[in-house]
């Protein structure tokens, strides 16, 4: 454990060669259009200029870097930046709400890493420093909770010295069950697939040649060798089956790079999370800045029997990335009974099995299927009309859109207790959304003309940092007074009555 | 100014707030210029196509019928909003086919603004935009409130308690 230092008037300024880690992470900003550019580009006079910016673009950022001072005062943290421009910056240490640290190979090799200070509302953090010794990191980061603790209540000093407690360690074999889970390699042979074919638009084919000539060559033996159709259907499912584990293989690779030595920690009333097999991002918040919390429970967590947890933290950016170093994995994956005692050891809430599950409208289900319904009988009377009577074997997309309608509304359910409201949603793949009605922000309900045909309404939930586009508390197909009851009664919460 | 229109005289209540009757002319031509582009996108391939009336013509009939159905929608819309500031928060009822009802506890609101655009100051009206740290529902504005209402319930939705945006 660093000791605390005292807090000395005089300014202190980050490592000698921050200048590096700033021109790298400038250089990373520029490289990417830099590199775009001079491999694509068409030899524009505005592409050279761009180049031009850039790179003074750099060199003013390095110059800036040489002019970053920061003090510690008796309650707050003076920041200066700027050479020509110069800023002075008081951040009360009250105001600091989460505290993000970041390290990649590079920064452990010089012995340093990256604090990032952020308050609790706006995009950007107060402060980043980049980079600083670790001891003073660690010191400041000392420092700021222990004047924080002195400040809210002397009682809790004690619990900011004690140990902290890890409340979830991921082992080895629990990353590879997330990457095999998570299935992060398809999204980044997707990516990588569009962003080659992005920048190859003239000749679309081009990179296709080569798997094209693979896939030729492969059938021209084929031919060649006359194999049995059943040999050929064997190979090409084997091969198949081959190129499945290899992207599951490349999932957990990726799963260990990100979360290797996962540990979740609670030091007083802080939340810690982070790991990284080469970056190494850490963050943490205050547990009475969570949000909205999140588990994820796919069909292939419901094999290894494993759910995700994670949350929403207020302020800093809004776009919650566990790269940056902000919290938001609580539990890439664990088991439903470590998910459990986690949510009752951070909030007090009860298990999400122990959570007064309500259900929809009895008539929910109609409503799911009737759009995918149509479409089937659309779909099939269209097939029907071109290919004839093979095109009925669209209708049997009815019975499975029955099947899955009901399964989702047997499933789908919202629950609320005298501190949280939680919504589930899903048939194979569910999820759970959980807030405290404390922290409600907006409260909406809403009717379409089909939810007033059928005496049913929807309510939707707004809290701090939810992500506009994700999973968040959006009960539809209610029965209209049960909406308006629940409206009722998240007004009042979120008034703060009771 | 306003200080000669009529909504100026108003003052701020806990109830709905009054809304100012241009905002019906408003809403009317706003709904209008959209029912008449797709009346027109309509009328006029089909005109041309089946040769039914020569293409002015047809746009003249889009933009008329837009206005008409424009008109009949605005005055549904109005006669369904109701926005009402409660003690405690701002409660926005509102929607013709989609309805929604939308509750901003006075506690949550971070922050809130007073527009007036240039049609606003002539007829002594103006928007109040009430922000939220939320993201999904985090701006909310309410159209057509007199420019005197809009300047009190500004000053009033701001609520002074620290430590109440629910963080």
């Amino acid at each position: 454990m660093p000791t605390v230092p005292e807090a000395r008037d005089d300014e202190r300024r980050l490592h000698p060669f921050s200048w590096l880690f700033v021109l790298i992470t400038q250089l990373r900003e520029v490289a990417l259009p830099l590199i775009i550019l001079v491999l694509f580009g068409r030899g524009e006079w505005w592409e050279f200029l761009a180049i031009v910016g850039a790179v003074l673009l750099a060199l003013y950022s390095l110059v800036y870097s040489f002019g970053f001072r920061y003090r510690i005062g008796r309650d707050e943290l003076l920041v200066r930046e700027g050479i020509f421009d110069r800023t002075e910056r008081h951040v009360p240490f009250a105001r600091i709400q989460n505290i993000a640290r970041r390290s990649n190979l590079l920064h452990r090799a010089f012995g340093v890493t990256e604090l990032r200070l952020e308050s609790g509302g706006g995009l950007k953090p107060e402060a980043v420093m980049r980079v600083l010794r670790v001891a003073d990191a660690d010191a400041l980061v000392a420092l700021l909770r222990a004047r924080r603790a002195a400040e809210s209540d002397a009682g809790r000093t004690e619990a900011v010295v004690t140990d902290n407690e890890v409340l979830l360690r991921l082992p080895l074999s629990e990353l590879v069950r997330f990457g095999l889970i998570s299935n992060r390699g398809m999204i980044v042979v997707a990516g990588a697939f569009a962003a080659f074919w992005q920048f190859n638009p003239s000749q679309p084919k081009s990179m296709m040649r080569v798997p094209m000539q693979w896939i030729e060559r492969a059938f021209g033996e084929v031919q060649a060798q006359h194999y049995s159709l059943m040999t050929m259907a064997v190979g090409g499912a084997l091969l198949l089956l081959l190129l499945f584990a290899l992207l599951r293989l490349l999932s957990v690779f990726l799963a260990i790079l990100v979360h290797h030595g996962f540990t979740l920690e609670l030091d007083g009333d802080r939340l810690g999370a982070g790991g990284g097999l080469l970056t190494h991002a850490h963050g943490s918040a205050r547990i009475d800045r969570l949000q909205m919390l999140h588990v994820d429970q796919s069909l292939l967590h419901r094999w290894f029997a494993r759910m995700g947890l994670k949350t929403d933290v207020a302020g800093g950016v809004r776009a919650a990335n566990d790269q940056s170093g902000k919290l938001h994995w609580l539990a890439p994956v664990a088991t439903p009974v470590q998910i459990d005692a986690l949510l009752a050891r951070v909030l007090g809430a009860p298990g999400l099995g122990a959570l007064p599950w309500r259900p929809l409208h009895a008539r929910a289900w109609r409503r799911r299927a009737r759009w995918p319904g149509a479409f089937w009988l659309f779909a099939s009377a269209g097939l029907t009309f071109w290919f004839g009577a093979p095109g009925l074997l669209a209708l049997f997309g009815l019975p499975w859109t029955v099947v899955s309608a009901r399964g989702w509304a047997g499933f789908t359910r919202y629950a609320m207790d005298d501190r949280f409201l939680a919504f589930r949603d899903g048939w194979w793949s569910r999820r759970y959304a959980l807030v405290e009605l404390d922290k409600v922000q907006v409260v909406e309900l809403s009717q379409s003309p089909f939810d007033r045909r059928h005496a049913m309404a929807s309510i939707r939930v707004d809290t701090m940092a939810a992500d506009p586009l994700g999973h968040g508390i959006d009960i539809p197909c209610l029965p209209v007074a049960e909406a308006r009851a629940l409206f009722a009664v998240l007004s009042r919460r979120a008034c703060g009555r009771r | 100014m306003s200080e000669t229109d009529p909504g100026s005289a108003a003052t701020l209540a806990h109830g709905v707030l009054p809304l100012h009757p241009r905002m019906h002319l408003i809403w009317a031509l706003g709904r209008g210029v959209m029912f008449a582009v797709l009346f027109a996108l309509v009328l006029v391939p089909l005109s041309v196509k089946r040769e039914l009336m020569p293409v002015p013509i047809a746009i003249a009939v889009a933009v008329a019928a837009g206005m008409f159905v424009g008109w009949r929608q605005a005055t549904l819309f109005v006669a369904r909003y109701a926005a009402s500031h409660l003690v405690d928060g701002v409660l926005i009822r509102r929607g013709v086919w989609w309805r929604s009802e939308l509750f901003v506890p006075r506690a949550r609101i971070q922050h809130t603004e007073v527009n007036q655009g240039p049609l606003d100051r002539r007829w002594g009206m103006a928007s109040v935009g009430i922000h939220t740290a939320g993201t999904r529902l985090e701006s909310i504005t309410l159209p057509g409130v007199p420019h005197a209402v809009a300047v009190q319930l500004r000053d009033a939705l701001l609520d002074r308690n620290t430590h109440a945006d629910g963080a």
